[in-house]
């Protein structure tokens, strides 16, 4: 009950709907407007990279421009033009800072706003007992800084920035990326292959468990700028790692594009716990601006009883377009999906999972709450296979829908093919509106129409709230209310 | 312009000379709506799995051109199912001499669509013109017969109709065409039993398309055993309007052809409407049965439901896709959707899409999907209790599909339809 009322204080507490939108003037570097084979060149040349990767983005650029860009996804928006977009921009600096104390004091300025601590010592001050946890900050097309990477090495963790990691371990990079989500995979991961700028790696070496949480957190700020940044995840045998995701970017007219690509590696008894709150703008009450959120993420467990769970709150972008995918190759291994994804006002939302299971004895989870108000379209999009081969593989699939106001709508797609006979699918989805009982009990008591509401949703989302990490789950919490405001009366 | 498939080029050079010999090639009418459907079919082509509603049917065994087998020509079959009213199609084409229609309630007409047309009597096909499926298009072109079931105001069948498509040889033009319309007046009520078969051996197209009109508070009960030719194709496509207090009950049973698709959407256009689409499907060998549904709530306070059970054995390859769509300010309908299947064989497949699209807040939709095989823990209570493992299984089978069985209200449909069942169930 505590952290109900927390959730309803919050709501109270809040005046303005997206707090994250302000604007930080920061000196920046750009690369010329529009995208061309010498736009790729140039971004390549500024990370100083190997001849090898720059054919590789240039091989994705040349498959980029035979692709159409897919339609199937239930979300309408103009026509995004590829050539009035900034691919490159990062923050200006004179040097590359040698530690914390020589980056930028307004940069650090930003991420305080932000409530992310960059400072190790403030991070999470006073909490006793729990995880410290470290942050790699990704400001436009660069990471600006990165926290604990003393602590972590002397574990043989690697958390480093991307292009860091093409430069100092280039055989991981080189033997990884594109392994799990190769450029020919769909329109914008092979744009991301091409123009990727940014983004965070990990490599947790065979038996460590990583001795505190990864985080990564994407800020959007200079404008008419898109942001692609590539993740690269790789547990080694028997190792652990929890990694948390979080963006925002500023209140604006324009529509801006952000095209990630997450790739997870887990091998042979291994485990990755993935967890993302999204909160990029999501544009104002009337749909203008808001950030194009499309995203490929996808794991392989590649190992026996490897585990991947991803976990995502989806409050924010004006247009989700993702689908967290799990390849479970290694037998007894085992895929997990919680998604919570709020849509408001004019939000569009087209979210779910794959779960491709090809080895025996795997098993997966979905659970997927999906809360439509306004004029919302939320849609959750999901496939399961079970291969010829996936003896006794086992599928749970779980979705509802809840439906706030008359104008939005509320959608389901489940996809399911099943070619083993042993194999188990069950999948049930829901479709329902708070009910008036429900919400008629909550004012009985003395909390308002919002309050009950907040209340009744975060109820409803309870099951995946859960699943995710501390830190996390307070600030999910509190932005189910927030994002749900105006919804009723 | 790319290519059309190889079918769909044989029908187009065909049509000058087919439509000649085509029921209702006198009038203007027929023959415009004819063009028309050639021209929407030159247009669209078979659909390719590229085309969202056929991704998990590969209609390309089809396209390529259906071969003529040679097999003997075989007789009529006695129809297992007894009824006083009978009205039988041999090679598309309605046979008085094996029909029996008996005397027929007043109010209530049975007659063959070919007929009609010959009268010139276009005006049952008027919602036909924008209709953008390609098999609808196809059998607007060519459509040859079928039945035509009108029921006045009240009128009341008691017993039901059982009406026999039967394909007894496999050359012909290779495609039966079939069109049938039923147009039931308010308050009236009719069962009504088709029957779709062929001798295994012959190979051929039926592309049957039935159009379903109920007013206000009718009930039709509409059954349907498809055992065609274990070389035939057999896609049907059913719509049907249900209108305030109406009522239309659908139970589809399928253990034939090589591969086949049963297509039903229903448009809900009252309160107090329900709309009930059952069927189970037992495939083995190499067949692919497809059943699809489009339910569309179009106006508030009404129901749907759906059950959904199919038993595959060896490569059969089973589909079910179901959509539920609710339309802004469609409020206070209740939609619910269940599908399963029974994998025997471990080179059988399944593929599911249930559907939701909802778009008003006050309504209770939920769907659910299951496949695998038979409960072990079940099989081991059973053996456990000294039953043999053959009967554990075939217990347990029963009882997957009485589920789906008792969904018929017809009692006489429900034993003849189980009496099938137990048939296919003792060759597993």
């Amino acid at each position: 009950m505590a952290i109900a009322r927390e959730t309803v204080e919050q709501v109270n507490s809040v005046s303005d709907k997206y707090k994250y939108g302000f604007f930080s003037d920061i000196e920046s570097d750009t690369a010329p407007i529009g995208l061309s084979e010498d736009i790729v060149r140039f971004i390549s040349a500024k990370k100083e990279e190997p001849s090898w990767l720059l054919e590789w983005r240039l091989k994705a650029y040349r498959h980029w421009l035979t692709m159409i860009e897919p339609e199937w996804a239930n979300v309408h928006y103009p026509k995004i033009d590829f050539q009035d977009i900034y691919y490159y921009s990062a923050p200006k600096q004179k040097d590359k800072p040698k530690s914390l104390d020589e980056v930028d004091p307004e940069l650090l300025e930003v991420y305080k706003k932000l409530g992310i601590p960059l400072k190790e010592q403030e991070v999470l001050a006073g909490v006793e007992g729990a995880h410290n946890v470290a942050v790699d900050a990704v400001f436009d097309s660069v990471s600006v800084a990165t926290t604990f990477r003393e602590r972590l090495e002397k574990e043989g963790v690697i958390f480093c920035p991307i292009s860091e990691a093409v430069r100092d371990h280039p055989e991981l990079v080189q033997k990884f990326m594109g392994s799990v989500v190769p450029y020919t995979d769909n329109y914008y991961a092979a744009l991301n292959s091409a123009v990727f700028t940014d983004g965070s790696f990990c490599y947790i070496p065979k038996g460590v468990r990583c001795p505190m949480e990864l985080s990564t957190y994407f800020r959007i700020n200079a404008a008419q700028t898109g942001q692609f940044e590539r993740t690269l995840i790789i547990a080694e045998e028997e190792s652990y790692v929890s990694y948390l995701e979080g963006c925002t970017a500023p209140m604006r007219d324009e529509n801006q594009l952000h095209a990630a690509v997450v790739e997870l590696i887990i091998m042979k008894d291994a485990e990755i716990k993935y967890s993302t709150v999204q909160n990029w703008y999501p544009g104002d009450e009337n749909g203008v601006g808001g950030i194009y959120n499309f995203v490929t993420k996808r794991a392989a467990c590649r190992g026996d009883n490897a585990k991947v769970s991803w976990t995502q709150v989806e409050t924010g972008s004006a247009i989700t377009w993702k689908y967290p995918s799990c390849i479970l190759q290694g037998d007894n291994s085992v895929g997990e999906f919680y998604s919570i994804a709020i849509a408001n006002n004019m939000q569009q939302a087209d979210t779910g999972t794959k779960m491709i299971h090809l080895g025996k004895n795997t098993s997966s989870t979905i659970i997927s709450k999906g809360i439509s108000a306004g004029k919302a379209q939320n849609t959750y999009r999901g496939l399961v296979r079970m291969g010829r081969k996936a003896a006794n593989a086992r599928n749970h699939t779980v979705c509802d829908s809840l439906l706030i106001g008359d104008k939005c709508g509320a959608h389901t797609v489940p996809y399911i093919e099943n070619q083993s006979r042993t194999a188990t699918v069950e999948h049930e989805a829901t479709t329902s509106k708070v009910s008036e009982e429900q919400l008629f009990y909550c004012q009985q008591r003395g909390l308002s129409e919002e309050e009950s509401m907040a209340l009744i949703v975060n109820g409803f989302c309870k099951e995946v709230l859960q699943k995710l990490p501390m830190e996390f789950a307070v600030e999910a919490q509190k932005l189910v209310g927030i994002s749900l405001e105006g919804s009723v009366g | 312009m790319k290519n059309l498939t190889p079918l769909a080029q044989t029908y187009l050079d065909r049509f000058d000379a087919a439509r000649r010999s085509l029921p209702g090639h006198a009038s203007p009418a027929v023959t415009a709506l004819r063009e028309s459907g050639l021209a929407r079919f030159k247009a669209l082509d078979f659909p390719g799995r590229k085309v969202e509603e056929w991704r998990f049917t590969n209609l390309s065994p089809l396209t390529k051109g259906i071969e003529a087998m040679e097999a003997p020509a075989t007789s009529l079959p006695v129809a297992e199912f007894k009824t006083p009213h009978v009205m039988t199609f041999i090679n598309g084409r309605f046979s008085h001499a094996n029909s029996a229609l008996g005397e027929l309630p007043k109010g209530l007409t049975l007659t063959s669509f070919a007929s009609e047309l010959d009268a010139g009597n276009s005006t049952l096909l008027e919602s036909d013109a924008e209709d953008s499926r390609a098999v609808v298009a196809l059998n607007t072109a060519f459509m040859e017969d079928g039945f035509v079931l009108t029921a006045a105001e009240n009128t009341t069948l008691d017993t039901s109709i059982l009406i026999r498509f039967v394909s007894l040889d496999g050359t012909a033009d290779n495609a039966r065409h079939m069109r049938n319309i039923i147009r039931l007046g308010k308050n009236a009520t009719v069962t009504l039993l088709e029957e779709h078969a062929g001798a295994d051996g012959h190979a051929y197209f039926a592309n049957p398309v039935t159009d379903i009109a109920l007013e206000e508070g009718a009930r039709l009960n509409h059954y349907k055993f498809q055992a065609e030719s274990n070389t035939a194709f057999h896609l049907a496509t059913t719509d049907c309007e249900v209108p305030a207090g109406a009522h239309y009950e659908n139970f589809s049973l399928s253990t034939g052809a090589r591969l086949s698709r049963n297509e039903i959407t229903t448009r809900i256009t009252g309160d107090k409407a329900l709309s009930s689409l059952n069927g189970a499907y037992l495939i083995r060998g190499h067949q692919h049965c497809d059943t699809t549904t489009i339910t569309r709530h179009l106006v508030p306070e009404n129901e749907s439901k759906q059950v959904y059970k199919g038993i595959l054995d060896d490569d059969a390859q089973g589909v079910f896709q179901g959509k539920i769509q609710i339309v802004p300010d469609a409020q206070k309908v209740s939609g619910d959707q269940l599908s399963r299947a029974l994998l025997l064989s471990d080179r059988a497949s399944v593929a599911v899409k249930p559907e939701l699209e909802i778009h008003a807040d006050d309504v209770k939709c939920s769907h659910g999907a299951s496949s695998g095989e038979l409960d072990e823990d079940a099989l081991f209570y059973l053996q456990s209790r000294g039953i043999d493992g053959k009967t554990a299984r075939k217990m347990l089978i029963d009882a997957f599909l009485a589920d789906v069985l008792d969904e018929i209200t017809d009692e006489a449909v429900r034993s003849f339809f189980a009496a099938i069942t137990a048939r296919w169930m003792e060759e597993v």
